[in-house]
């Protein structure tokens, strides 16, 4: 018996220490790595999730309406002795001093919460205390960051509406507030019986209540089926088992595209993986034949072989596990100010994926070219000349052929969404590859013009095509996703908002009621502000199209599902708002008789297949709404200006309780007039679209920047592909730079040799990466977003400066031993 | 007594772009167990394609090779890995030791191919046989061109086989070295009563076997 094990182990421990292998074990770190950092923080995420899903509703059931709860519902759970629980949420502006912030409004009543506790401080961004309190009449909580908006601490007032209330706790955590991981507003909770003393809540303003039910699990089983049959069209019953379906979506959808990403960097890697593991195999040939004259039979080579990238793959990939670790940390940490909630420990189950795909890698890649060394003639080790060196077959990388696609479903979970990876994958590597050979063949028409430093260096390019290809999309791949997500991030949201004209509203207005209009109007003129058009709002669900009951079954898309089944502003007009056109029927006249008609957006009427003549019948404060269609619209929803899905002739809906909503344009030093105007009417929202902007800019930088730490391994993997094709001709290059030498090549001269190919392949890559990048923030830009695309001359520079300033800086340091060696040294050792 | 090696009309011919090469040709010989014999010629005479072939490491187009009462065209690569595993000892030219593997575990390799426990002892009691004991720690980088044929030698006789091929073991060596190295070879031979199988251009060397066989053209004289 053979000990394989000993010397398959001691072989494996000197080509470490030797440097031998160490590409190939960065390929598998980063593989492993970026695998598994994803996989970490996606379980934590998702683990917070499910770990507060018993509170996350804070009841045991809900039922969610944009009415009050029936009261027939609290008197069944009475009769199964359920404890019942009553929120009312809208959103409003909170008002201290000159101060003010647009906040998530929450009241509840002495036995909220049913399930789970709040956690509460009598310091900012404290952990917090578990309390069975709530605020008591006169009371509000704040969260940290409200208080912080406005500049106020315990025992201040805050205005809400037309009510005043002291702050004496800060809330640090509710159990079912809705933003619970994702953090959106700030917030603040009261006493529901304070609602009525803010007059917020009046007949037709945007607000969700919320019954909640809380017993024995047969209890709430029998309420359940009572609810199921008692609930009104729009109310929605929620279990603990259906809560926040939509952040399981929104989950669910980021894992896959991080993972995906991570999963650019891991295909990457592999290519890496492979082109070391052929020069591994190349420079082991004559130990393969050494052992082969020494008896070793086919099966003990191979057995060698698979024993060290067992070992070898084990413990990288532990290394590799690790390292991804560290990685989650780094994008917890980046998503800090988004999630909210401390995310519970990590599972070591987590890493298993990465895990895997690591040993998947290094078996399907590195093995195929050490199968062949077991098949190494014995008779090579009397051959003093190099043989030839053959490609290798495509059949050894028939595994690593099914193994990709394999791991790009699993990461894809469907087959449509694989495909599409896959197809978008080869069509990228293809056209930045096909850039790549147009640029070198330039280089080899141009090269005969050059100097000898800059001929040679670019012989070395153009000569080994392949490599050189494989270099530039290696890297170009990675370099171009950073490019895209800085240039979306940055540029894109700043052409847009560069894009609308000199006094585009920038406040919406809502909540203010008919009888308002006038004064408000009046109010503006005093102020010395240009008057806003009103525009008046029911609401109203669509009941039934053409006799058939809405249901979001009925429709495939999640999106259309959300928009059919929510609840419309159905709005009233004599003339076609500004930005609206009619591309199918006719707007009505000015001064119709037949109210019974309705004009539609042409969007949804195209998701929801609503169609000119179709019949629709709203229900709004359990009334019916009938109308025919009569006319499409196309919405220009960029104009910052009120618009709606549905509007009516004026006389339609008069009969129904209605708010107005107004749009205008205050200039930044003239912001006091929004508190004032809260101050005179106190019931009015108002919405600050810079403030949104800012927001949600907040958000994407956040997202982004976790997207971006993602593809930083894909860039890494790319620097690898680089090396690892640099170093498979390491022994020619060494060869040749020796015999330069012995011809008079000073140190200088082949450090610019090398120098010179570098900045080649930099500039090829950042050149293919910035146009490719360019070219689909161009196509964002104008299909999705429908803004002239604007050509960032400056962002492009820098990219391709900062892109070939990397790779050569990194090669020249990596490559640095080529020039330290004597002539002499290297020919008697190559 | 039985031949320990014996070549039947050995042949062997590649193919090459100018046509059918005859290497080897009706190459009749047959070894003594003990003895030592070289095989001479001039560069390009077919000596190293006898030896592997002699060695089993290449197959003839024609002929066959018996070697210790059997057939190698009997087997098959594994098998005559089989056959040489233990039994059979080669020094080369250009001492072929495994760079990432220091001098004593390049001695303990083939002990440990041939699953033998003792690996490490035996390979520090034949390094010290060839004076190498106080180098065993060393790389082969770190070794003179004579240091590392003399582990080479060591990795030879390790597995004390009973048939040792020399390719031209003095052929990188200077003459001074390369005379101490042939005396170790013989000196080593003569103690574990080793077959010895040597190709060689230099005639000196030769002159010390008992057989001396010249090949030319691929045809033995």
């Amino acid at each position: 018996m053979m000990h394989t094990r000993h010397i398959a182990g001691r072989l494996l421990w000197r080509e470490l220490r030797s440097g031998e292998l160490n590409l190939l074990v960065i390929a598998l770190l980063i593989a492993v790595a970026s695998m598994t950092s994803v996989g970490f923080i996606t379980q934590r995420v998702a683990d917070a999730m499910q770990h507060q899903s018993g509170e996350l509703i804070a009841a045991d059931l809900l039922v969610k309406s944009s009415t009050p709860a029936d009261p027939a519902w609290h008197q069944q759970a009475d009769r199964l002795g359920i404890a019942v629980a009553n929120i009312t949420s809208f959103a409003s502006v909170v008002l201290a001093g000159d101060s003010s912030s647009l906040s998530s409004i929450k009241a509840v009543d002495a036995a909220y919460p049913l399930r789970g506790t709040l956690l509460t401080s009598t310091q900012a961004y404290t952990e917090g205390e578990a309390t069975r309190d709530i605020p008591a009449s006169g009371e509000a909580w704040l969260d940290s960051r409200l208080l912080n908006a406005l500049a106020i601490d315990i025992g201040d007032a805050v205005e809400l509406g037309e009510a005043s209330l002291t702050v004496t706790r800060i809330l640090i955590s509710e159990p079912d507030f809705s933003g619970n991981i994702f953090n959106t507003a700030p917030r603040l909770l009261f006493n529901q019986a304070d609602v009525a003393k803010t007059g917020l809540v009046i007949p037709g303003s945007r607000v969700e209540y919320r019954q909640l039910y809380a017993g024995s699990a047969e209890a709430v089983e029998g309420l359940n089926a009572y609810l199921k049959n008692n609930l009104r069209q729009g109310d929605s019953l929620l279990g603990v088992r259906d809560a926040r379906p939509e952040l399981n979506v929104a989950l669910e959808r980021a894992e896959r595209f991080l993972g995906l990403t991570a999963l650019i960097a891991v295909l990457i890697s592999a290519v890496a993986i492979a082109i070391s593991a052929q020069r591994f195999a190349r420079r082991h040939r004559s130990t393969s034949a050494l052992m082969r004259t020494f008896g070793a039979r086919q099966n003990d080579i191979l057995t060698l072989y698979v024993f060290q990238l067992a070992m070898l793959g084990s413990v990288a990939c532990l290394a590799g596990v690790m390292l991804g670790y560290l990685g989650h940390l780094v994008m917890a940490g980046l998503f800090s100010q988004l999630i909210i909630t401390e995310l519970p420990p990590i599972k070591l189950a987590a890493a298993g994926p990465g895990f895997a795909t690591g040993m998947l890698l290094i078996f399907s890649f590195a093995l195929p070219p050490l199968y062949r060394l077991k098949s190494v003639p014995p008779g090579q080790v009397l051959r003093t000349d190099t043989p030839t060196h053959r490609g290798m077959s495509f059949k050894y990388y028939l595994p690593a052929a099914v193994i990709s696609p394999l791991l790009i479903l699993w990461q894809a979970g469907d087959l449509k969404l694989a495909s599409l990876f896959l197809v978008g994958l080869v069509a990228t590597v293809a056209i930045l590859a096909g850039i790549a050979l147009l640029l070198l063949l330039l280089i080899d028409r141009l090269k005969s013009h050059a100097n000898v430093t800059l001929r040679i260096g670019l012989t070395y390019l153009t000569r080994r095509r392949f490599n050189t290809l494989t270099e530039a999309v290696g890297f170009g791949v990675g370099m171009m996703a950073i490019i895209l997500l800085v240039l979306v991030r940055a540029d894109l949201l700043n052409d847009w908002t560069q894009t609308l004209p000199e006094g585009t509203p920038n406040q919406f207005v809502i909540n203010i009621q008919p009888e308002q209009v006038n004064a408000i109007t009046s109010y503006f003129d005093e102020q010395g502000i240009e008057t806003p058009s009103f525009y008046p709002m029911v609401r109203g669900r669509l009941k039934s199209v053409n006799g058939r009951p809405v249901a979001a079954g009925d429709y495939d898309d999640p999106q259309t599902q959300r928009l059919a089944t929510r609840v419309f502003n159905l709005s009233w007009g004599s003339t076609l708002q500004r930005g609206n056109e009619i591309v199918e029927g006719s707007w009505w006249d000015s001064n119709t008789r037949n109210i019974d008609q309705i004009s539609f957006d042409e969007g949804l009427a195209r998701r929801m297949g609503i169609k000119v003549g179709d019949k629709l019948v709203f229900l709004s404060a359990g009334e019916e709404i009938q109308a025919t269609v009569s006319s499409l619209r196309k919405i220009n929803w960029g104009t910052f200006q009120p618009n709606f899905y549905a509007i009516m002739p004026p006389a339609a809906l008069a009969d129904f309780p209605a708010t107005y909503i107004s749009s205008f344009y205050i200039a930044a030093e003239d912001k006091a007039f929004l508190n004032r105007l809260i101050r005179e009417f106190r019931n009015l929202t108002i919405i600050d679209v810079g403030q949104m902007i800012n927001q949600v800019r907040g958000i994407m930088d956040q997202v982004t920047l976790v997207i971006e730490f993602v593809f930083l391994f894909t860039i890494m993997a790319g620097l690898l592909v680089m090396f690892a094709t640099m170093q498979s001709t390491h022994d020619e290059r060494m060869r040749d730079n020796a015999i330069m030498k012995t011809f008079g090549a000073s140190r200088r001269q082949l450090r610019n040799i090398l120098m010179v190919e570098f900045v080649f392949i930099g500039l090829m890559s950042s050149i293919i990466a910035s146009l490719a990048a360019n070219l689909t923030g161009f196509s964002i830009s104008h299909w999705l977003m429908n803004i002239p695309y604007q050509l960032h001359l400056s962002s492009l520079l820098l990219s391709i400066v900062a892109g070939t300033l990397l790779i050569t800086v990194v090669g020249l340091l990596a490559f640095r031993q080529y020039h330290r060696q004597s002539a002499n040294e290297v020919l008697r050792r190559v | 007594m039985d031949p320990i090696l014996q070549a039947i009309d050995l042949g062997k011919q590649v193919v090459a772009p100018e046509g059918r090469i005859n290497i080897l040709s009706s190459v009749n010989l047959s070894i003594q167990p003990g003895s030592s014999v070289a095989i001479t010629g001039s560069s390009g005479s077919g000596k190293s394609t006898l030896l592997s072939l002699l060695a089993g490491l290449d197959t003839p187009s024609e002929g066959s090779v018996i070697m210790q009462g059997e057939s190698l065209q009997q087997l098959d690569e594994d098998g005559r890995a089989g056959l040489r595993a233990g039994r059979v000892g080669f020094v080369f030219q250009s001492f072929q030791l495994v760079h990432s593997l220091n001098a004593l575990e390049n001695v303990m390799l083939p002990l440990e191919l041939a699953g033998r426990d003792d690996a490490r002892s035996h390979a520090l009691e034949i390094l010290s046989e060839v004076g190498l004991e106080p180098r065993i720690a060393h790389y082969p980088g770190q070794l003179s061109g004579g240091e590392q044929q003399r582990v080479a030698i060591a990795r030879a006789y390790a597995t004390r086989p009973s048939l040792l091929f020399a390719d031209e073991p003095t052929g990188n060596l200077d003459q001074r070295t390369g005379e101490h190295i042939m005396d170790l070879l013989f000196a080593m031979n003569a103690e574990r009563s080793t077959t010895l199988v040597l190709v060689t251009h230099d005639n000196r060397l030769a002159d010390r076997c008992d057989e001396v066989h010249q090949l030319e053209a691929g045809r033995l004289l």
